[in-house]
């Protein structure tokens, strides 16, 4: 019994040391690559190796809501006040229970109209429709049965008057200059598909019409945290993938899509959960199947600016979605896992995204059920192992660091001597607590999936501080 | 392997971090402030040599020689560029001399700057767009020079050159810039181009001259550019794009242009064309159709009001929106149209109570501005 288990810890240890060094090795390529293409990109912009700014491609943005009364209002001024000239604004209410519709039409003096509404993808019905001609750009309201998120996104798209769609969150704001940034890439490449936005935490931010007007870092530890999580992750599995067009995640809360392609490929399925990553999965298999040249693009200079959730289990919520939707998405497109067809996008994106996101918190859970194992039976060199650790989050701490100082110093942001020094104490705590309380959180996401399925995500809003 | 090595190249790893990190900090502080200071020490030398040229005339040779050493480097350039912007604030009119004066430096940089990685090589063209350096001035050189770089993959370099000829008012320029366009595999967003166009700072009938001089030789989609263009500039081409319009030998995209064009101007002769092309027909795309309806807004007459009132009962979605819309912007009203709002088709009753439903809004909108005003 003693040499079995001993025998099976020594296996244990081999392939924690290769997972690690896959992981660690990535993480250093990606912040790397990552830091520099941020680096040149301010180069760029410093050299005025740019486009000029008066070009407008006709974009519709979509804004699914529910029960967002406290902050749908202050959503549609923030989109109003956008430095672009050809656009229109639709926002689907899918069946709120609270007064989000009601608040809409009366801030912005919408009237009912009978509008058709061609249906090119399978939605629930609209039960009425509001628009108005009294703002710089057409607003439409569409109130709808309910029927998650993605249905009501399918609605916006069938709506859009216009060729590309963005789609955002009902609490996000887009910065002034997004529009025009992430309609760049659809300039300098004919077979852009897709374009995703880089969201930022917008917590204790303070913004006048879409320009930040004092940054800050969250006062929330938790939302702290997260900013320093979302950095990381944007110079890992952004950047990096972009190089190759290997993106697989446009986030929910601000992408620009090619309408006719996303329609042909069958606009967002509404029995997932991770509608956003099944999006672009699917246009990676649609095109590739098809034998459509395409590119997916990341424009590191479009920047919405969103809400962390700043409770636990707020926090957890969320967490779970995302990962019952990572797992739905990659599920439901498995043909790609090896497959030579898809190139770089099976053998790098999708086996990044099932061994270092998927499957990780099981890995990582596993890896501490292990070691309470070994310590049971006297089979772990403690102090070997704490300076491990100890090296392993130092190293993971630098790069988060890196990460999000790159961030910081590109966007022309400044901060504060003490917000820096929180930065360098939290990344640490960020990287020892947060991730193994969110690696189990992930872990129970599959408890009662089934009731959840078509359910919204919630977390608490506050109103958003917009002057 | 041994776990300690792993542990050393962990380390080295995190030492490397902090050390790219510090580096790029310090540098990228450095380079601000030098930039800053240069640009200020820049204008003052500028600004003495403005002096002197007012005084005699001419710019120094030791100017011009100083000159050109310092903006062959990027950042000299750069704090350059800084204090022209405030000079041509400050003293317009000298400083366009004295730009004139180093048209020989700029010539002999234009050489260095095309050579260079594609950042540095768009950052010359910007400039001289900037602070129009081809206005006016016969230099082919540089013209050559700005050519060569529409070869470059990089979409900004590219599209600076092409932003720098816009400035020279050479119409032979810009149509050889858009035949190398043309005939390269490099991707070009036509929007880019027919937008751009519109900034030609010479003469624009000699730049539409050319364009249709050269119009033939082009690939459908520059044709189909080249309409776009014209569709913003100008309403003077209707005869040439209305026989454009209906040559079978043209590509549908480009006589889906000549359709949009003669929207825009409307142009009696073609106006039995445009019904014709109204009416669906079995053996043409259903986009002429569409197209048609649409343009059919800017030609009144009872012939059109029949086309449209009959496209509202297409089964194609565009032709039916495009009828409508139309129809509402000829001014028809719910009296006039009650056969079909009351009809048996629901589609068509539909999209027309919608159209009726935006011109309310459309109003609302007018009403409340004139309360304002």
């Amino acid at each position: 019994m003693y040499d079995g288990i001993k025998l099976f810890l020594e296996w244990v240890g081999y392939f924690f040391i290769a997972y690690l060094i896959g992981y660690s090795t990535f993480l250093f390529l990606s912040v790397v690559v990552g830091s520099l293409d941020l680096y040149k990109r301010n180069r760029q912009e410093m050299l005025k190796s740019i486009l000029p700014s008066d070009y407008y491609l006709p974009i519709s943005i979509i804004v699914p809501a529910y029960n967002e009364e406290v902050t749908v209002a202050d959503t549609v001024r923030s989109l109003l006040a956008l430095d672009y000239r050809s656009y229109e604004i639709i926002v689907v209410d899918d069946g709120s229970k609270d007064r989000t519709s009601e608040v809409l039409a009366e801030t912005f003096d919408m009237h009912l109209v009978h509008r058709p509404i061609r249906r090119q993808i399978n939605c629930q019905r609209e039960e009425y429709v509001y628009e108005t001609r009294a703002q710089k750009v057409a607003v439409t309201l569409i109130r709808k049965k309910n029927g998650g998120k993605a249905d009501a996104l399918n609605m916006g798209i069938n709506a859009a008057n216009f060729p590309y769609f963005i789609c955002m969150d009902a609490d996000s704001v887009l910065q002034y200059d997004s529009l025009r940034r992430i309609a760049q890439p659809i300039l300098e490449n004919g077979n852009v598909v897709a374009v995703g936005g880089i969201v930022r935490i917008s917590n204790d931010v303070e913004l006048e019409n879409g320009r930040v007007k004092h940054y800050r870092l969250p006062r929330n530890i938790l939302a702290f945290m997260q900013v320093l999580e979302y950095d990381r992750s944007f110079l890992a599995s952004r950047i990096l993938f972009d190089r190759f067009n290997g993106s697989l995640i446009i986030s929910g809360a601000f992408g620009l899509f090619k309408k006719d392609t996303v329609i042909a490929a069958g606009g967002y399925d509404s029995g997932t959960m991770g509608e956003d990553m099944e999006l672009v999965v699917k246009l990676h298999e649609y095109c590739t199947v098809n034998n459509i040249d395409y590119a997916i693009r990341y424009a590191s200079d479009a920047i919405c600016w969103t809400q962390a959730p700043e409770r636990l289990r707020d926090l957890c919520k969320q967490r779970k979605r995302w990962h019952l939707g990572l797992f739905q998405s990659m599920y439901k497109h498995r043909v790609m896992f090896s497959n030579h067809r898809f190139g770089a996008v099976s053998f790098v994106s999708y086996l990044y995204f099932l061994i270092y996101e998927l499957l990780s918190p099981f890995i990582e859970i596993f890896g501490v059920f292990t070691m309470v194992l070994a310590w049971w039976f006297d089979l772990i060199n403690v102090p070997f192992m704490l300076l491990f650790f100890l090296i392993y989050a130092v190293f993971g701490s630098v790069l988060t660091l890196t990460a999000f100082f790159s961030r910081i110093y590109t966007a022309d942001l400044t901060l504060s001597f003490g917000d820096g020094l929180k930065a360098v104490c939290l990344c640490l705590f960020e990287l020892v607590f947060l991730r193994f309380i969110l690696a189990w959180v992930r872990c129970t996401a599959f408890i009662g999936y089934r009731k959840k399925k078509l359910s919204w995500g919630r977390i608490e809003r506050r109103e958003i501080d917009l002057k | 392997m041994p776990v300690e090595i792993l542990i050393y190249i962990y380390l080295g790893m995190c030492a490397g971090m902090i050390l790219f990190n510090i580096a790029t900090a310090l540098l990228s502080r450095r380079r601000e402030h030098r930039s800053f200071r240069d640009g200020i020490r820049l204008e003052l030398t500028v600004s003495r040599e403005l002096d002197r040229l007012a005084e005699t005339g001419a710019v120094s040779e030791r100017h011009l020689r100083f000159m050109e050493r310092r903006l062959r480097r990027v950042n000299g350039m750069a704090a350059f560029d800084a204090a022209l912007e405030r000079l041509c604030v400050r003293r317009p009119e000298l400083t366009r001399s004295y730009l004139t004066a180093l048209n020989g430096v700029t010539i002999t940089l234009a050489e260095d700057y095309c050579r260079r990685d594609e950042i540095e090589a768009a950052y010359f063209p910007y400039i001289i767009r900037k602070y129009r350096l081809l206005d006016g001035q016969e230099n082919e050189a540089l013209k050559t020079m700005l050519l060569d770089l529409l070869h470059e993959s990089s979409i900004y370099c590219r599209e600076n050159a092409m932003q720098a000829l816009y400035t020279s008012g050479d119409a032979q320029i810009i149509v050889r810039a858009l035949r190398i366009i043309d005939a390269s595999s490099l991707y070009y967003h036509s929007k880019l181009l027919s937008d751009g166009l519109l900034n030609y700072t010479g003469d624009t009938w000699e730049l539409a001259d050319a364009l249709w001089e050269a119009f033939d030789a082009f690939q459908p989609w520059m044709q189909v550019t080249l309409l776009n263009y014209f569709r913003f500039s100008s309403g003077a081409y209707c005869e040439k794009i209305h026989a454009l319009l209906n040559d079978p030998a043209q590509d549908d995209e480009v006589r889906f242009a000549c359709l949009r064009y003669l929207g825009r101007y409307p142009y009696p002769p073609a106006y039995a064309d445009l019904l014709r092309y109204a009416t669906p027909s079995e053996n043409a795309r259903w986009e002429y159709a569409a197209i048609a309806s649409f343009v059919l807004a800017s030609y009144p007459g009872a012939e059109t009001a029949a086309v449209l009132k009959r496209n509202l009962y297409h089964p194609n979605w565009y032709i039916r929106f495009n009828a409508s819309k139309s129809l509402e912007q000829l001014g028809f009203g719910y009296r006039d149209l009650i056969d079909v709002i009351e009809g048996h088709d629901r589609y068509a009753s539909e999209i027309l109570r919608y159209r009726f439903d935006v011109r309310e809004l459309e109003e609302r909108k007018e009403d409340a501005v004139c309360t304002t005003v």
